[in-house]
């Protein structure tokens, strides 16, 4: 089986792609086919993992032009075409190297933050974005006499934005995140909105009023890349459109999304 | 010939019986044999288990040692500045064999079970000697086991058992 890696190095100024051939063992999956390469084959190829089991989200990567998981990605679905993702399309899928579907994989940085090193992006402008939405609870009780009791009903509807692992597979997969730069993404408003329906919050719309501008809720063209390449089956989508309908109810959306 | 005949009929005849509590004896000295047997082979099992326990764990420890040696020759050949992950590799491997020699040479010295730590020979816990931290420490390139004492809390220390 063919793997074909994209290769950068700040050392030698290359960029570029490399061929690999490697013999898959039943059950391998594409960070695993990595680690072939690098103990076998290459080991100045770099690629960022830690957990191996969907858990850290280190190891995003664009994987046969879809944002993925490397250690949730198994090459026998992928060769058996049992993984295919429809996304709408945006600069960062269109081909750039000479790529054979059929007996090929390939395996790219995820798009729309810098390359590092090789499949290594630099994380900071995501996690700096992260940051300034004050990703903590904000309980309105400061120091309760018991523990804050939750309605079930609730704790299911903020575990599907909890789910979030901060991969920025979602940021990889949006058509907004790559044409302008200060676009929030998915994940963050995903996690902002969870912020807002916690109960234990104020509820106020202050959460909803922190990202009340055109790169953020308003920002989204909704074209849902984010939510089928999650890999924890969060819809941000969702919590956008929500967060929207909430803000027009209010009256507080900005000039020229009234509507 | 009558006179046989007349005599044998009169005499008590024991054979029978004497041949019948001769098997019952000879089937119990059987029966405690094979229980013998059978415990011994058991007893026999248990003993060596343990003794294969610690040799184990020395021979362990000694395969590290010559893995240290393997490792000291290592050389990386990918120079690059950024993310060399070859050169990261090899740093930790030196450190893993510290670490796994450090594990190896407290968990046999540590005659009791804690924890995740199980000790074959010495399957219960025992406070009133290893209520104490392993120390580890790397004395002009020998790994050196030393103890240090636990800073108790409010909570009385018991085993924890489920």
């Amino acid at each position: 089986m063919k793997i074909k890696v994209f290769r950068y190095s700040k050392d030698s100024g290359r960029s570029g792609y490399d061929t690999f051939e490697i013999v898959p063992v039943p059950g391998m999956s594409v960070l695993g086919a990595l680690f072939w390469i690098q103990d076998r084959q290459d080991d100045s190829l770099s690629f960022r993992y830690s957990c191996r089991g969907a858990v850290c989200g280190n190891c995003g990567m664009l994987i046969n032009k879809v944002p993925r998981l490397a250690c949730r990605t198994q090459l026998a679905d992928l060769t058996a075409g049992n993984c295919d993702i429809d996304l709408r399309s945006y600069p960062a899928l269109k081909s750039t190297a000479d790529w054979d579907i059929k007996t090929e994989i390939l395996i790219e940085p995820l798009p729309h933050l810098p390359v590092i090193k090789d499949l290594v992006v630099d994380m900071d402008r995501f996690f700096e974005c992260y940051r300034t939405i004050e990703p903590t609870l904000k309980p309105v009780d400061e120091n309760p006499e018991h523990e804050r009791l939750m309605q079930v009903s609730k704790v299911t509807e903020l575990e599907e934005y909890t789910n979030c692992i901060l991969c920025a597979t979602c940021v990889g997969s949006c058509p907004v995140n790559g044409k302008s730069e200060g676009y929030m993404g998915p994940a963050v408003l995903a996690k902002l909105y969870r912020f807002h329906i916690d109960p234990r919050e104020a509820g106020d719309g202050a959460r909803l009023l922190a990202a009340n501008t055109g790169s953020g809720w308003w920002g989204c063209e909704f074209h849902t890349n984010c939510k089928k390449v999650c890999p924890k089956g969060v819809p941000p989508n969702q919590a956008i459109g929500k967060a929207r309908q909430e803000l027009k109810n209010m009256g507080k959306a900005p000039p020229g999304f009234e509507k | 010939m009558a006179r046989a005949r007349t005599r044998r009929e009169r005499g008590i005849d024991y054979w029978p019986g004497f041949v019948d509590a001769l098997s019952t004896l000879i089937l119990g000295i059987i029966f405690m044999l094979t229980v013998f047997v059978v415990v011994q082979y058991y007893l026999s099992q248990e003993v060596a288990g343990k003794d294969t326990a610690l040799q184990r764990l020395n021979a362990q420890i000694a395969q590290l040692t010559e893995l240290k040696d393997k490792v000291s020759e290592i050389y990386v050949d990918y120079k690059g500045s950024v993310f060399n992950q070859a050169l990261i590799n090899t740093l930790e491997l030196e450190g893993m064999i510290e670490i796994a020699e450090a594990v190896c040479l407290s968990a046999a010295a540590r005659k009791e079970s804690r924890g995740s730590h199980y000790h074959n020979d010495h399957p219960e816990r025992d406070d009133n000697n290893f209520l104490k931290h392993s120390m580890v420490y790397l004395r002009d390139g020998k790994a050196v086991l030393e103890y240090s004492g636990v800073t108790l809390g409010q909570f009385p220390v018991k085993e924890r058992v489920y």
